[in-house]
Formats: C-alpha cells, structure tokens, sequence
C-alpha cells in the first residue's frame, strides 16, 4: 500500500535523511563561497603584490605616481601600512615604524598636493603646519625632527625627498628628484629674507653676484617653476617670487 | 610688501583666492607648467566671480578700465598689480579651448560670453522658470524672457545663450522654436512622461 | 508616443499671438527709449536754466512735452495689444474647454445608450423574479425539514448563540426530570389515606 505523503513509520525517516542532506547540502555550499571569498583575496593580495612589484621603480621615482598607489590602496580599504605580514612589505622595505611611516606617508601627501604651486619645494614651518592640519593635531605635536627622521627613512625610496637648509635656521624640504645647485640654495635664502621674493638687484648686491649669474640663475628657477616672474615690481620692475617662501593662508 | 597670500573679501561679499593676493598672479608665466596653474586659477576666478555677480560679457579692455565691473578681479590694488590685456586674451582664449566660454560675436578674439553655466543647465534653468511661472504650453518672445517685468534668473541672459538653451530643449521635446517674418518665439512644452 | 509626435502643431493662432507678441516687444523697447531722451532733454533744459539759456531750456522742455505725449499714445497702443493677445489666448482656452465639453457630452450620451429605461424595467423585473424564487426555496426548504431536523437546527443554533455571544439566559436547555435513585415506597397505600388525599385536593375546588 503506497501512499502520497507517506504516513507510516518509513517517511518519517525519509524526512529526517532529507533534512541531513539539507544541513550538508548548506555546509558544503558555504565552505565553498567562503573559500572562494578566500581564494580571491588571495588573488587580489597577490596581484597587489606583484603591481607593486613589478612597478617599484616607478613608485620609489615618480612620488605621483607613489601617491596614486596609496589612493588606490585606501580606495579599495587595503591598508599598504599593514599588508600580508605585519608592518607591512613596505613598511618592511623602508624599515621604519608605523606611526614614523604613517607621517612619512603624510610628507609625501603634502609636498605631492602643494606641488602645484610650490614647484617642489615647501618650507619646514609650512610642512609641519599642512601635515599637522592633516592629522588634525595641534601646533606643537609634531617636530622638526620628527619630519627630518621620517624624510630620511623615506630616503630608500629613492625619491630624492631632501631638506634644504637655506640658512637664517629656515629649512625646506624639496620632494621632486632634482638636485639643486649651490646657487638655487643661495636663492632660496634671498627669498626668505625677503617674504618670497627674489631680484638681480638682491642678489648682486647682497651676495656680490655678477647680473649674468644672477640672470641666468633666476631662468633656471623659472623654467623648474620654482619661481613665478613678476613684472609689475613697482620697486625692481621685474622680480622673481619664490611661491614655496610665502605663506599662504587658507 | 605684505607676503601673507590670504583671501580677501570684497564689499559685495565675493571672496578673492589668496593665490590673487600674490604679486605674481598678474603677470603671464613664461614656465609652462606655471603658466597652466595660473590660467586655471584666472579661469576659476573669473567664472565664479562671473556667476557671482551675473555677468556674462568679459572684453580684453576690461583688463584697462579702471573701477569697471571686472575690476576688483582682474586688478588688486591692494599690492598695486593688475592683469594686462595681452595675459588676459591668453587667459580667455583658455577658456574658449575648454568650452567654458565662447567668442561672442564668433570671427574676433576680444568679447567672450561665460560659460558660468552650460547651455545644458541653463536649459534646465529655462524649463524650471518656465513651468513655475506658468508659461508652460504658451508662446513666448525671446525678449519677454530675458527682460521680464519682474527679475528672473533669466534677467539679461544674452540672446546667443538662451538660443542654445532653446536648442537644447528641443531636442529632448520641452520646447519648440516657432518662427514668423518679424521674428521669433518658443513654446516650452509639458515634458513627456518620462520613465 | 514618439518624441516627435508630442510636439503641437504650430497653428495659424500661433502665428498670430506671436507676432502680435513681438510688435508688444518693439512697442516696449520704443518706450523704453523715449524715456530715455525724456531724462536727457530734462538734464539739457537744467543744464542750459543754468547757464542762463532760458530759451533752450525752454525748447528742450517743449521736446519733452511732445516726447511725453508720444509715451502716453504707446501706452494705450500696448494695452491694446496686450489686451488682444489676452482675449486670442482666452479663446483658445474657451475653444478647447468647448472641446471638453463635447467629449463629455459624447460620452454620457454612449453611457445612457446602455441605460435605457427598457432595460432598466427588464432588469428590474428579472430581479424581482429572482426574489420570488428565492424565498419560494426558503419556504419549500423550512417545509420539508422534519419535526426533529427542526429541533436539531434550533439546538444548534442556540450552541451557536452560547458560543459566539456567549449569551446563556437566551433560551437554556430545557432541565429534563432525572430517574429518580431512591427506591420509590411501596406504592400501595391505605385507601384511607388515598381517599384523604383526594379529599384534601378537593376541599379548595368545592369552597
């Protein structure tokens, strides 16, 4: 006698066996997403990795390009502070601490962003002010020396970030991959005499240049864009300012 | 010489950029790379002031006209600089390149219009003025629209402007373009049922 | 609907009110001149007063008197021009109110079409039959129900009232009189004593 639905004692040991299917079934099928989830971060962390790798060098040489990879890391909520193993494959590669890292991280972020209108180049007082608003911590928390020891830690990364002692205790620290010449340096102090700006007549007079060193010295910078050209000087007629020398005040 | 680049607030209540309080900022870079950071800040300057004030028209003597409706931007008397015309048609023809402004009359390089909205959003600012004032499915001079009795945001628009406007709603059927021997007119249509 | 085919016709009407609306313009902008050189010659005729030119003053006055008169005229011009653009827009509105109209008129008459009294007497009539029918099926239906059928559907509903109204004092069960559990006594009595009983029973009936 067979009946729809099964009544008797073997159906309730069918629904019990179906049940246990189910349980496995649902096991099997989510061991499986989870180790699918795994297998593509897996993938992903590799491919990471092997981005990384394969364009080093362009992200030790080119900081935009440095600064792009750390968007992207922070865009898609990968920490290239933590990476696989602690601390991090770069962090590792630059052998610096994380808090030590993480400003080093914030020096690249401020020259990078300011380059636009500093050529490359940003006084100490003004780094240390633009990190310590973008850390959002007051006036005094971070340090010269705090910057000097991250930049040289930055140093493996071949990106040229330098400081630049300009005299009269200015500091400035350059961060594209260019040096600067004896004169630069004795320009870049002018400028900070002078609230940014730098003339012929200064650098004669002060410096005991002759006009044709000073001339083409002053086109150099200009053509780096280290300097903007000021025609309208209603002292000098023509002068040069040095953008990185003046404060801005936003 | 003040050397503090900060911004500064004109008694109309515009704020200037601080890059405008910078000596530099008036004269045309020779660098190129300066060059094109100045242009965009001249570019951005003008069209916000532009927007701010409604101005639409903007002349390359408007860099020599003292206390003219573009002076307190294109001059800062402040560090006694101004722009000079010759710097100020490169900055406009700047603009032109990138669509953010058009020679008006076309064939001369002097007198640009702003593009301180497209055509595409002024059109939407047509059509929106058009139906919450009720004149949605009536026929309107293009003179009734740009010179209403009571201001609109569409007071003093240029003709040149509201005729691109015009086109664009055509296109997507929220307006039509009637014309007669004297002139010219529009109806602006209810919108299609959209989806 | 194509996007095309959203867009109106332009009519004759269009033409009309839009070329009547472009000569208000020019009317406008003719004003708008004239009061222009209405403030100008008033400037002339201070400036000339001031220097001692009594006669120009005088002249630019007259020019502006006439210029004055010419501003009224196109007042009145505008206002007919305005007013006939109105009552074009008006009828136009009127028209496609009139059209409105028709369509509704159209419409209720397709309705009523299929409201004819005929029909309504018909339906009317057929429903009263139906009614008939009806209660002659209740009747038939109570009529053949046996005395204890009857019995057991109003039992059933009293259930039904004690159940959903929870209502008991409408009509309890009836209290049927139990087996008696006590040996009855022994029924055979001294006729004396029966005899008496009956004799009590009578006693009221006879005073």
């Amino acid at each position: 006698m067979h009946r729809l639905g099964g009544v008797g004692i073997g159906a309730f040991d069918r629904q019990q066996q179906s049940k246990r299917g189910f349980a496995e079934l649902s096991t099997e099928l989510s061991q499986a997403q989870v180790e699918h989830l795994h297998l593509q971060l897996a993938q992903f962390r590799s491919a990471l990795a092997h981005f990384a790798s394969t364009n080093r060098d362009r992200i030790r040489q080119e900081p935009s390009f440095r600064h792009a990879f750390q968007q992207m890391c922070v865009s898609i909520g990968v920490d290239p502070l933590a990476g696989p193993r602690k601390g991090g494959w770069w962090a590792e590669m630059l052998n610096l601490g994380d808090w030590q890292y993480e400003l080093g991280v914030q020096i690249v972020d401020v020259c990078v962003s300011t380059r636009e209108r500093n050529g490359g180049l940003i006084e100490m007082t003004e780094l240390i002010r633009l990190v310590s608003k973008l850390r959002g911590v007051g006036g005094d928390v971070i340090t010269e020396d705090d910057v000097l020891r991250s930049i040289k830690t930055l140093k493996p990364l071949g990106a040229g970030y330098e400081v630049i002692d300009v005299g009269g205790g200015k500091k400035m620290v350059r961060s594209v991959p260019r040096e600067l010449d004896a004169d630069q340096a004795v320009m870049l102090a002018v400028a900070q005499e002078d609230g940014g700006r730098v003339t012929e007549q200064a650098l004669v007079v002060r410096r005991g240049w002759k006009q044709e060193r000073a001339r083409a010295a002053l086109d150099n910078m200009l053509r780096d864009g280290l300097c903007w050209l000021d025609e309208q000087d209603p002292e000098y007629g023509v002068s040069y300012w040095v953008l990185s020398a003046m404060r801005w005040d936003e | 010489m003040s050397t503090t680049l900060a911004p500064y607030t004109l008694p109309s209540g515009f704020v200037l950029p601080s890059i405008h309080s910078g000596p530099p900022f008036f004269t045309q870079q020779p660098s190129p790379s300066s060059r094109k950071i100045a242009t965009d800040n001249w570019t951005r300057l003008i069209l916000s002031y532009a927007r701010h004030q409604k101005l639409f028209v903007l002349r390359t003597e408007d860099a020599d006209i003292p206390g003219g409706e573009w002076d307190d931007v294109l001059s800062n008397p402040r560090i006694n600089r101004k722009i000079r015309a010759p710097h100020l048609a490169a900055v406009i023809a700047h603009m032109v390149a990138t669509d953010q402004a058009v020679y008006d009359p076309p064939n001369q390089t002097s007198a640009v219009l702003l593009y301180w909205r497209t055509p595409e959003e002024w059109a939407q600012v047509l059509y929106d003025w058009a139906s919450s004032t009720g004149h949605l499915n009536t026929i309107m001079t293009f003179y009734e629209i740009v010179e209403p009795p009571v201001p609109s945001p569409l007071s003093d628009l240029p003709l040149p402007i509201l005729r691109k406007a015009i086109a664009v709603l055509a296109k997507s059927s929220r307006a039509q373009v009637i014309a007669v021997a004297d002139g010219e007119g529009v109806r602006f249509l209810t919108a299609p049922p959209g989806r | 609907m194509g996007g095309n085919q959203s867009v109106p016709k332009i009519t004759k009407q269009d033409r009309a009110i839009l070329d009547l609306k472009l000569q208000r313009d020019e009317v406008k902008k003719y004003q708008k001149k004239i009061q222009v050189v209405l403030d100008r010659e008033h400037e002339v005729a201070k400036q000339q007063l001031a220097a001692g030119n009594k006669d120009r003053a005088l002249v630019a006055l007259r020019r502006r008197k006439y210029q004055e008169g010419l501003l009224a005229k196109t007042d009145g011009q505008l206002e007919n021009l305005e007013q006939l653009v109105s009552t074009i827009e008006f009828s136009l509105v009127e028209v496609s109110i009139l059209h409105g109209l028709q369509q509704g008129n159209a419409a209720l008459k397709e309705i009523h079409k299929e409201l004819n009294i005929e029909n309504v007497e018909r339906v009317l009539e057929e429903t009263q039959e139906a009614r008939e029918y009806q209660r002659e099926i209740d009747e038939m239906l109570a009529n053949s129900l046996t005395v204890e059928d009857e019995e057991a559907v109003q039992a059933e509903l009293r259930e039904l009232q004690i159940e959903t109204l929870g209502v008991h004092d409408a009509e309890r069960p009836i209290h049927l009189p139990s087996v008696p559990t006590e040996e009855p006594v022994s029924p055979i009595r001294k006729p004396g004593t029966e005899l008496q009983s009956q004799e009590e029973q009578r006693v009221p009936v006879a005073a």
